[in-house]
């Protein structure tokens, strides 16, 4: 996957500690992207940083729980602003 | 009754988007869209990944009681499903998923239906009603 791909030559080249993904205007997350959200939880963790996914839809909540997906390995937060302060060690 | 083939990722897209317009213009809220969006994500991959392709189709019904739902069938003639119980269980996987695709879109529905031969094709109908 080229995002997959994009994301790990960022880490590699930056250092980045945190990894920031706003899905504010992704209307549905079936199992195929949750998946592809969860890999990409793995491949920072690889480069020491964690994951935080954020603006997820209410109505994307409601189904991804009854799907069953727990998108273990990522976390998430309200909104980008949240999310940084995640990264950051606020919260 | 419209027919949507599904040969590759960009059909999976678009029946995705035709689901959407139906649940939509048909009264469905706005969770009951993602829902059925959802679980029609999910089998209209398994028919291009398991079924090696087929075809969607999407109908609007009507309750006795006058409610109004989104009926979709989704075909193929691929291999089947040899244990349709064994398929529908959480967390089984025919080795390249989460294994919640077929599980998890049953949930998602108020009626599923699945019917599969082994050597003849897999065909699920599901429908979801506006409350």
């Amino acid at each position: 996957m080229r995002l997959q791909e994009d994301l790990a030559d960022e880490l590699a080249a930056t250092g980045a500690s945190g990894v920031i993904i706003d899905i504010t205007a992704v209307e549905i997350v079936d199992s195929f992207i949750g998946r592809m959200l969860t890999m990409i939880g793995s491949i920072s963790r690889l480069f020491d940083a964690e994951t935080v996914i954020v603006g997820m839809r209410p109505a994307v909540a409601i189904t991804l729980t009854e799907l069953g997906l727990s998108l273990s390995g990522v976390r998430t937060a309200l909104n980008a602003e949240k999310g940084l302060e995640i990264l950051n060690g606020k919260s | 009754m419209d027919e949507l083939p599904i040969q590759s990722g960009d059909d999976v897209v678009r029946v995705r988007q035709q689901v959407r317009g139906a649940a939509a213009e048909n009264g469905l809220s706005l969770v009951d869209q993602t829902k059925l969006v959802t679980a029609a994500s999910e089998l209209a991959r398994n028919t291009l990944v398991h079924g090696g392709g087929g075809v969607a189709r999407i109908e609007v019904v009507k309750s006795p009681n006058g409610r109004t739902g989104v009926k979709l069938h989704f075909t193929d003639e691929g291999p089947g499903i040899a244990d349709v119980d064994l398929a529908l269980t959480d967390g089984w996987t025919s080795g390249t998923g989460l294994g919640l695709g077929l599980s998890g879109a049953r949930r998602l529905v108020d009626e599923f239906e699945l019917n599969s031969k082994p050597g003849k094709g897999t065909s699920v109908v599901v429908v979801k009603w506006s409350r």
